[in-house]
């Protein structure tokens, strides 16, 4: 045990002053908020503009209803309120009673010559075909065009109605929104995470695990490769053995792992925080704390996993070109369980899922996200962890023989059979 | 008591045979010589040693009893080509070997000190190992090897890469270790190196134990039989001598080895007549001359 820990040691503080270590640490935050924050702080930049905007219609109390529906769509709930806030520009509307196709000609100039933005051109003959047509210097704002599509399409329901002799007050009555809330049922108990909210943990979650698995397995792999190289297992097998070397290699490399969440999570967090919110308050990240109990095992366990098995191809190659030719080895199943992802999320409790979710190599991933999604029977999860914990068990005891027999004959790359054979080696 | 026994080890590794039933003892306190040209066995046989590889058949006895991994804490192994973790700093590292042969990590610092101001890379302790040159690196493995003071020392070609002055450095610390009573273990292909130093040798030759026992008896087995001839004139009486059975020409002299049974007196008259002779000694065959006539008898 006291090897095994000088090793996780050497190897924990070799990677963290790393350059690559600090690079890593300081970019993903960086990027997160390059992707995420810049954007919205650019989209909220342009409120500033006004836009004006004219509607040319015969009917003035349809211009009048257009207008004020485009002005303030705020009781549609759907619409997130950050959202609205973030891409809501400034806007003048005016109605203009006039359609003679002299007005059209001079409502035009005036969008070239910037007077105004756009106008909407709807005369009688046109709406009652409703072909309207809106002019403006970018046919591209699909935010100012939406919403007039919406405002257009309730105006017309308005006009409808009144000629059937229905009242304002019925009117706006009958076309109010209707917001569905979903909840989870968990345990006799409806919970408050929607399922947006859940895909999106599921998500976040998985992509941290799935980078940091990604980056540490390789890495592991490769120090392992440079030992073999530099020839000093020949000291440390004349001290420890290879499974304690191993061990510690692996696990030196989790601790790097558990840093590296640590610091994004404490980085990121007020900026994750902000980007989530952009998506209004329809989306949580619910998570409780026995979800985070959870997330910490199967992130603990399939880095562990994951290493084992960067360890074990290390040890079987003798270049960096070589490693290189087997990295799939490694990202297939994680590329699997990405792609799985979705239709475990939608039905956590098929054949599909539950099978998956009990291969170890798609454990972490999958098994957890179930977990987020919809509690999995107790030995379900019980019998995942085992055999997660059996096969990390596994791994390292296979890659410490293939480390001890491998760097005894290097120079050549070893066929299939013959690492089969060293695995019988004592 | 032996602080090494091996009984008949073998070691294969698919169809090629490393070590075929090798069998030696090491005398506690002796300096004991693993010779061999390369690829010989000797690198294979270390490692079945000291329990890297296990021998396919045949037992290996450490101070006395059975190899146990535990053994390994009384013994320091310095590897043919220096294996260092090259961003690790020198003194983190030499540290880190103390903690794995169980000192403590204070200890161990302050032994690592003490022997980089003996070795003079003291100045070097707070650099990166990749920033040493490789002569400097072989004198940190080195210390690496001997921090935990092992009653038992294994050499695998300790003064490859050194100049004269470092080796010397190295070999005093070695000669002092085995004044202390600690066993050493040279292997080599460098037979004159350790003459000077070993007392018993095994030479082993395609994993076969080819001449072994101690110097002394190995050398008197082979007698005063070569003759060293400093000259002037013709070598003629180099050919077609039914008294000499090799010769090894230096250019300022020729050393003889004279055939079994013949007279060195004949060779010095048959000498005399067509040269002049400046000097003629017979002396006792050097362990490259024993070496190079048992592995070439082996080979013919």
């Amino acid at each position: 045990m006291h090897n095994i820990f000088l090793f996780a040691r050497r190897e924990y503080l070799e990677t963290v002053r790393k350059k690559s270590f600090i690079v890593m640490t300081i970019l993903l935050p960086a990027m997160m908020f390059g992707f995420t924050v810049l954007p919205s702080m650019v989209a909220s930049k342009k409120s500033n503009e006004t836009q004006r905007i004219v509607i040319a219609t015969f009917d003035q109390q349809f211009g009048n209803d257009v207008r004020d529906k485009f002005m303030k769509p705020s009781e549609e709930k759907i619409v997130p309120a950050r959202r609205r806030e973030a891409s809501t520009r400034t806007f003048e509307v005016q109605v203009d009673t006039n359609v003679t196709p002299e007005e059209e000609a001079a409502l035009t100039n005036k969008v070239s010559s910037h007077e105004i933005d756009g106008y909407l051109w709807a005369p009688a003959f046109l709406l009652a075909e409703r072909k309207i047509s809106y002019r403006s210097r970018t046919s591209s704002d699909f935010d100012t065009l939406g919403s007039l599509s919406g405002a257009i399409r309730e105006a017309l329901l308005r006009q409808s109605f009144r000629k059937h002799g229905v009242s304002s007050e019925e009117v706006t009555d009958a076309l109010k929104p209707i917001d569905i809330d979903t909840k989870k049922v968990e345990n006799g108990k409806i919970t408050d995470s929607g399922g947006l909210a859940l895909f999106f943990t599921a998500l976040l979650l998985m992509i941290l695990l799935y980078v940091t698995i990604l980056m540490y397995s390789m890495s592991v792999m490769r120090s392992v490769l440079e030992e073999k190289n530099s020839r000093i297992f020949e000291v440390l097998l004349s001290t420890a053995t290879s499974k304690e070397l191993m061990a510690g290699k692996i696990l030196g490399a989790a601790a790097v792992g558990l840093t590296q969440i640590a610091i994004w999570t404490l980085v990121t967090s007020p900026l994750a925080a902000q980007s989530i919110m952009m998506y209004g308050e329809s989306v949580h990240l619910r998570l409780t704390v026995m979800n985070m109990i959870f997330f910490g095992v199967f992130f603990v366990l399939g880095f562990l996993l994951y290493s084992a098995l960067g360890a074990a191809l290390g040890s079987a190659v003798n270049s960096e070109q070589e490693a290189q030719q087997f990295q799939f080895v490694i990202m297939m199943p994680l590329i699997v369980s990405a792609i799985f992802l979705t239709p475990v999320i939608q039905q956590p409790h098929s054949a599909l899922a539950t099978v998956l979710s009990l291969i170890p190599f798609c454990t972490p991933l999958i098994m957890f996200t179930r977990i987020l999604v919809e509690t999995p029977p107790a030995w379900q999860i019980g019998l995942s962890l085992a055999l997660l914990v059996g096969t990390i068990y596994a791994m390292l005891a296979i890659c410490s023989r293939i480390y001890r027999i491998g760097i005894l004959m290097y120079g050549k790359r070893p066929t299939l059979p013959e690492i089969l054979k060293w695995m019988k080696y004592a | 008591m032996h602080t090494v026994e091996l009984q008949q080890v073998r070691k294969s590794y698919d169809k090629f045979v490393a070590v075929k039933d090798l069998s030696l003892k090491i005398d506690q306190g002796s300096i004991f010589g693993l010779l061999g040209p390369n690829g010989a066995g000797k690198t294979s046989t270390i490692r079945m040693m000291i329990g890297i590889t296990v021998p396919d058949s045949g037992q290996v006895r450490m101070f006395g009893e059975p190899f146990r991994r535990d053994h390994l804490k009384r013994i320091g192994y310095l590897p043919e080509t220096s294996g260092l973790y090259k961003r690790m700093k020198v003194s983190e590292q030499l540290v880190l070997f103390g903690q794995l042969r169980g000192l403590s990590a204070a200890d161990a610092a302050a032994r690592a000190k003490k022997w980089c101001e003996r070795m003079e890379i003291a100045a070097w302790m707070d650099k990166k190992t990749e920033e040493l040159s490789k002569g400097m690196q072989q004198k940190m493995q080195f210390i690496a090897t001997l921090l935990h003071e092992p009653e038992f020392l294994i050499m695998d070609e300790p003064f490859s890469g050194l100049d004269p002055v470092n080796a010397t450095l190295l070999k005093n610390v070695l000669l002092e270790f085995n004044k202390e009573g600690r066993t050493i273990l040279f292997s080599t292909h460098r037979m004159d190196q350790v003459e000077k130093l070993c007392s018993a040798i095994c030479l082993i030759n395609r994993g076969e134990a080819v001449l072994q026992g101690t110097l002394k008896e190995i050398k008197g087995r082979y007698g005063r039989s070569n003759v060293q001839i400093e000259y002037e004139g013709t070598d003629e009486f180099l050919r077609e001598n039914g008294l000499i059975q090799s010769f090894n020409n230096y250019g300022n002299y020729v050393e003889v080895r004279l055939a079994p049974g013949a007279d060195s007196q004949k060779l010095l008259h048959m000498v005399a007549q067509r040269s002049r002779v400046n000097k003629f000694e017979l002396v006792e065959p050097s362990l490259e001359d024993i070496f190079i006539d048992v592995v070439g008898k082996a080979d013919a």
